[in-house]
């Protein structure tokens, strides 16, 4: 069956409605090198950013399904210590279909946050932490107890939601946090060559309306990034960072197929990365234009409140894509 | 390679109907002719020793001592080295050892670089994940001491790689400007150094240091070349003077020249690099290199709209300066492996189409450089074979090189000698002016699939039902449409479909006669398991096909979506609920003679069908065979259907003319809207600005908003709605 909407009212209003000004806006810094560029540090000035999601490590199950921490960061730029740190730890969910101790897994993230924490920032007092981790049905009993242990740790203790969370709340569970941030990126799926899997207001429109609400506060968290998806004849699929069609538009070595795809015409690097002949290059990007079309929508929603956007992430070549008023 | 990139271009671009299909082998390369020759791991400009330099480098510092150094250096443990340490007696080889156990150390604790550190405690992975500099002192410490500069080099190199594994590329490089560089001792590990360091430069974004080194490793080592030239080819914005600025000498700058200048082809330049860097396998490398170099495309031809299809017209001129070239180099007193320039020159004439000095050119082989016999004796025979008139008894003859050099052969070599024998054959073919030989070589079905090119369809048909079928002739067949289908049918539904397209339905009804009753195309990845419609690429196209839509989204059942009713009127009764190709043929020319005498209803659907059979149309798969439904609207239409949306706006315009009834004039008017929206063929920037187009919504504002039809479409079309609500108040 054909795949393509062609929607007849291509023509979308755009509505010229922004974002609440007072809306504050912080960062996510996800990367394994936890270091601040002058223009980062510049930028994020301009915002008015105090507040810095930062990734300290993340938790995945090894091959003898142990949990281990993986990706720890080593050296933070003391740049960070201008701004209120946040640890953010990602943890895959396999790691609690092991039915692994929860205490002593708790026990086990909670030290080593501290440790880093007190280690790199001496001069503040961790106030909040973040869990990162699409649980599911299967694990929500022992992630929610996770969850329990740590708010007895830390003041504050918040985790990020997935879309099918905020939309099947009585299946998923609400997690007991302080409040949740709604991850407004990846939304699609990478193997749709029609979409923009990183942010897709249409696919969005499913999943949140003006109906939609959640019983605990929530914050926004938005994308910046892009990305080439590749395709290769095989079928075989990988990401360049930070791609986009200003990179393509003048590039011989590739030819536009139609708004989302390139077919690579020669064996060549795109930055940095092999691309062998007769592969399909999507870009997927996040423009000013669809970060303002989403914000409207998602703050025009009767029964959702935003007090904060948080965006993804903290890199250079990503943010500079963006004045400032695209970020406020 | 070059070849198959501009073929590339020529499909997408569509110079011909090819342009439908993608590429199978590509056209041919230097690259394949040279993996041929050498194989995938006896490239002489890319020799990497896979570390056999730095064996025979062991070997010579123990002088033979230990037969099985190979495994002594890289499979040894720390204990098994101890052990022979206690054994030696010799000062000399003591140090050696003592220094294969500080590489081994350091190789161990390099290992747990990996991030598992598999701790929870923060110090713990701080320890053992961070860089250790208890470690690098003491290679430093033996570094100062040891006086074999070998040694030197050895532990210099574990230290600088340590150094840039763990990121610290500044320390690195400080430690190789100051203390390796001007060793005078210039062996295989010092450009295991340059290599790594090289990388270091690389990673704080020093290019040109980082190229100069890396094109210094490639030129200079054994052991790293390939290494070396697979960094270089990670960067490709190099820059020539400022790398030129750093080399020591014209052989380093031509040789810079050869790598780097993007725009250097030209006889002068490569004779300047021959006269400064003259070197059989740097030389050999400018081919290669610039072939597989995403700059090479420029190199080889030096322009990229050579085609097959102007194969006779193509400038002789850069043939002739590769040829004079290759001649030069055939002449120089330093040539040793002059098989290999012969070859190389027989290759060049193939290209240019002289395949009689082709197969000339082999007879001046000796095999007598210590090359591979065999890998020349392919195209030696090969060319003999060229190098006749084409008939059956060639064709049997290419089949029989087919048979002897590739069937049955295995492995990465064959899938060369594979593509080398048929982008050759290609050639062969398309100078003798069998194209469509040619083109089976390079054709899938599914390919074939997409074209409608009369001339070539009926030349298909005839070398199938030819009786007596040269073995090639029977093979290419054989590959593009393996051995069930009939082709015979399956060329006679192609016929039907094409005079189907271009409205000439008597020769559409003509050819679909000749189908079997049950004719299907084997499609098999087609449209098939929806429970919308069961179109099968020849029958069961539903009736809808007369309808239109008001709302969009081809996702949705047909039954939802296509909602006008007009073809349900008893007058159109003879339009079954699913019929075939050539009923739809019958249909359409009944439906043109009803609007010939005025029907207004018959025009409506006529414009409903060509639309519907547009790009962008509900059943754009029912004309042509396209196996995957995506966004690529120029995949799902073929020229033939260019006019469509024209076609449907003109009947449209015609119905309209026609109707009296003032609900169906407004949804004909809605849909001439809707066809003008879309009548561009930029699917993503539809020509919502046309006066047309406000001419249309005016007309529906202004004379039809009264009707029903126009309070349904401002609820299902917010375009509709915007524009009423926005534009027309205004």
């Amino acid at each position: 069956m054909i795949k393509i909407a062609i929607y007849c009212c291509l023509v979308i209003v755009l509505i010229s409605c922004k974002s609440d000004n007072k809306t504050t806006i912080s960062f996510y810094h996800w990367k394994n090198d936890a270091s601040l560029s002058n223009y980062e540090l510049k930028k994020i000035d301009s915002c008015g950013v105090d507040k810095i999601y930062l990734r300290f490590f993340d938790v995945t199950l090894t091959e003898d399904k142990k949990v281990f921490p993986v990706s720890v960061l080593r050296e933070i730029d003391k740049n960070f210590n201008a701004y209120t740190i946040v640890p953010v730890v990602y943890i895959t969910n396999e790691c609690f279909k092991q039915h692994l101790s929860v205490d002593s897994f708790a026990n086990q993230v909670e030290g080593l946050i501290n440790q880093m924490f007190q280690h790199h920032f001496k001069t503040q007092k961790l106030g909040e932490i973040q869990i990162d981790c699409d649980w599911t049905v299967e694990t929500k009993d022992d992630y929610f107890k996770f969850i329990h242990i740590l708010k007895k740790q830390f003041n504050v203790v918040s985790n990020t939601i997935r879309l099918h969370q905020l939309k099947y709340p009585t299946i998923t569970g609400i997690p007991p946090v302080d409040y949740g941030v709604l991850m407004m990126y990846n939304t699609g799926d990478i193997n749709d060559s029609l979409n923009n899997s990183i942010i897709n207001l249409k696919e969005i429109k499913q999943y949140i309306s003006d109906k939609s609400s959640y019983n605990i506060p929530l914050k926004l968290a938005l994308p910046l990034f892009s990305w080439g998806v590749v395709k290769k004849t095989d079928g075989e699929v990988k990401l360049i960072n930070n791609l986009t069609h200003e990179d393509l538009k003048n590039d011989t070595t590739c030819i536009k197929i139609d708004a989302l795809n390139y077919k690579v015409l020669f064996d060549v690097y795109i930055k940095g990365v092999y691309i062998p002949q007769n592969a399909i290059v999507r870009i997927e990007e996040v423009t000013p234009k669809v970060l303002s079309e989403t914000k409207d929508y998602l703050y025009n929603l009767k029964q959702l409140n935003w007090e904060e956007i948080i965006y993804y992430h903290l890199d250079e070549e990503v943010i500079r894509r963006f004045n400032v008023n695209d970020l406020k | 390679m070059r070849f198959a990139k501009i073929i590339t271009i020529i499909y997408v671009l569509g110079v011909s109907y090819l342009c439908q299909a993608g590429c199978g082998w590509g056209g041919p390369s230097y690259q394949d002719f040279y993996d041929v020759l050498f194989g995938d791991n006896n490239r002489p400009q890319l020799y990497d020793g896979k570390n056999k330099a730095n064996i025979k480098a062991w070997g010579d510092y123990f002088t033979d001592k230990y037969v099985n150094i190979e495994e002594i250096v890289y499979e040894y443990s720390q204990d098994q080295i101890r052990t022979l340490i206690v054994k030696e007696k010799k000062k000399k080889n003591k140090a050696g050892l003592q220094y294969l156990l500080y590489a081994k150390k350091l190789q161990d604790v390099s290992s747990r670089f990996s991030g598992d550190s598999r701790s929870w405690n923060y110090y713990d992975i701080l320890e053992t994940h961070d860089y250790n500099q208890e470690i690098v002192n003491e290679g430093i410490k033996a570094f100062k001491k040891v006086k074999n500069k070998e040694l030197k080099l050895r532990y210099a190199y574990q230290i600088i790689r340590y150094y840039h594994y763990s990121k610290k590329y500044k320390k690195a490089i400080d430690f190789f400007e100051s203390s390796v560089k001007n060793i005078k001792h210039k062996t295989e590990l010092y450009y295991y150094c340059l290599d790594q360091v090289s990388g270091c430069y690389f990673s704080l974004k020093k290019y040109t240091e980082a190229g100069y080194g890396f094109m210094r490793v490639y030129l200079y080592s054994i052991d790293r070349k390939t290494s070396a030239m697979n960094s270089f080819n990670i960067y490709y914005d190099w820059n020539y003077k400022e790398i030129a600025a750093l080399c020591q000498n014209d052989k380093e700058k031509a040789f810079a020249k050869t790598l780097v200048s993007d725009n250097y082809y030209n006889l002068s330049d490569a004779e300047w690099i021959l006269q400064h860097a003259y070197d059989e396998e740097a030389l050999s490398s400018i081919y290669y290199y610039h072939d597989i170099h995403e700059e090479g495309r420029r190199y080889w031809l030096n322009k990229e709209n050579y085609s097959y299809f102007n194969y006779n017209d193509q400038d002789n001129v850069t043939w002739d300066k590769n040829i004079e070239l290759i001649n030069k180099i055939i002449q120089h007193p330093k040539t040793k492996q002059q098989d290999f320039w012969h070859t190389t020159l027989a290759y060049l004439h193939y290209l240019k189409g002289d395949f009689n000095e082709a197969n000339n050119q082999m007879s001046n082989l000796s095999y007598n450089n210590g090359l591979n016999k065999g890998r020349f004796t392919f195209f030696k025979e090969y060319f003999t074979i060229a190098n006749k008139p084409l008939n059956d008894k060639t064709e049997n003859q290419f089949y029989s090189f087919y048979e002897k050099h590739i069937i049955g052969q295995k492995g990465m070599e064959n899938t060369f000698r594979v593509d080398m024998f048929f982008t050759m054959l290609k050639l062969y073919y398309y100078h003798h002016n069998a194209s469509l030989k040619a083109d089976l070589i390079v054709l899938s079905k599914d390919q074939v699939d997409q074209i409608y090119d009369i001339e070539q369809l009926t030349k298909l048909k005839e070398l199938w039902e030819l009786e007596d079928k040269n073995k090639m002739e029977a093979y290419l067949l054989q590959t593009t449409f393996g051995n069930t289908l009939n082709v015979t049918d399956y060329i006679n539904e192609k016929f039907g479909s094409y005079f189907l397209m271009i409205h000439n339905y008597t020769a559409a009804n003509l050819h679909f006669k000749l189908l079997p009753k049950d004719y299907k195309v084997n499609l098999t990845s087609y449209f098939g398991t929806d429970d919308n419609y069961q179109f099968d690429g020849y029958s069961n196209i539903p009736a809808y096909v007369f309808s239109t839509n008001y709302t969009e989204g081809f996702q949705f059942p047909m039954t939802q979506i296509l909602t006008d009713k007009t073809f349900r009127k008893k007058k159109f009764s003879f339009i079954k609920e699913e019929f075939n190709k050539q009923e739809l043929a019958k249909y359409i020319a009944a439906l043109k003679k009803m609007e010939l005498f005025g029907d207004a209803d018959a025009a409506f659907l006529l414009g409903n069908y060509y639309y519907n059979t547009s790009k962008l149309g509900y059943f754009r798969n029912i004309l042509i065979y396209y196996s995957e439904n995506n966004a690529c609207l120029s995949c799902h239409t073929h020229k033939l259907l260019d006019e469509y949306n024209k076609l449907s706006y003109e009947y449209y315009e015609a119905a309209l003319t026609k109707e009296e009834e003032k609900e169906q004039k407004a949804k004909i008017t809605y849909c001439i809207a809707k066809n003008v929206a879309y009548d561009n063929v930029d699917y993503y920037n539809m020509d919502k600005d046309s006066p047309k187009y406000h001419d249309l919504f005016n007309a529906l504002e202004s004379e039809y908003r009264t009707t029903r039809f126009y309070k349904e479409i401002i609820k299902e079309c917010s375009q509709f709605a915007y524009y009423s609500s926005n534009i027309f108040t205004r």
